[in-house]
């Protein structure tokens, strides 16, 4: 469907100047805001639950304490798993590699 | 090298595989500032969030790049293990966000997720991937030490 409406000149050059910076067109950016705004107004959908975390200064301490100790195993781990390793891409190379296959 | 997106409040992210790879592999040249990254999280006590398939996608590279299964398993099991760690399970609700904003922005179907999670937990996405930096608004892990110094 065509629709005209009219907007401030000022708010339009704007928005023209934003969109041709980021190489999209002044429709795509309208549908898009729109689409947006409709979700807004939509029937709230059930909300993600997560787990109530304990945030006591106690656990704060707890929790660094832990992934402190987590953070040394698992450099020491790499360490380790590469020590041998041949040359090559590094694994987060191979990930970008694999996910990147059929980019567009 | 992806550019830094906008700075955001000091929260919980949710972070890419790609960072905890970083992490895990020393000769990667992004090793040290994702140390960095994570040294900070620890610091703080923050939680940090990722989909359940995070934990597939840093041991399947692991395993690829040593050819070694028994370590791609090691490192999931010592993953999970993170006290901060969160994972957001694959349910109907990040499917349907992921499918929302994957092709809103254009994401590949992985990426989607992390963006998925990201949006649902209210969290900033961090990531190494030029394409969710600019796609998805993630920040690298430099750009959010940046950002929360």
């Amino acid at each position: 469907m065509k629709v005209t409406i009219e907007i401030p000149d000022e708010l339009y050059r704007r928005v023209k100047a934003k969109s041709a910076l980021e190489g999209r067109s002044v429709r795509a950016v309208a549908i898009e805001l729109f689409e947006r705004w409709l979700e807004e107004d939509a029937p709230v959908e059930r909300r993600v639950v997560l787990p109530i975390e304990d945030d006591s200064e106690e656990a704060v301490w707890a929790r660094r304490r832990a992934t402190k100790a987590w953070l040394d195993k698992w450099l020491q781990m790499g360490e380790e798993a590469f020590k041998d390793a041949p040359p090559g891409p590094t694994a987060r190379e191979i990930l970008d590699a694999d996910r990147s296959r059929l980019e567009l | 090298m992806p550019t830094e997106a906008d700075s955001s409040s000091e929260s919980m992210p949710t972070v890419d595989a790609n960072c905890w790879i970083a992490t895990f592999d020393p000769r990667d040249p992004f090793h040290a500032p994702s140390v960095a990254f994570f040294n900070h999280i620890s610091d703080r006590g923050l939680l940090i969030y990722g989909p359940e398939f995070v934990v597939l996608e840093v041991a399947s590279a692991v395993a690829r790049r040593l050819r070694d299964p028994i370590r791609g398993r090691q490192a999931a099991e010592v993953l999970r293990t993170h006290a901060g760690l969160r994972l957001y399970p694959h349910d109907e609700h990040l499917m349907r966000q992921a499918l929302r904003l994957g092709t809103r922005q254009l994401l590949r179907g992985a990426d989607a997720l992390y963006a998925a999670t990201a949006h649902l937990t209210s969290a900033q996405l961090i990531s190494w991937d030029n394409e969710l930096v600019r796609r998805a608004g993630a920040l690298t892990p430099t750009a959010w030490l940046d950002a929360n110094p």
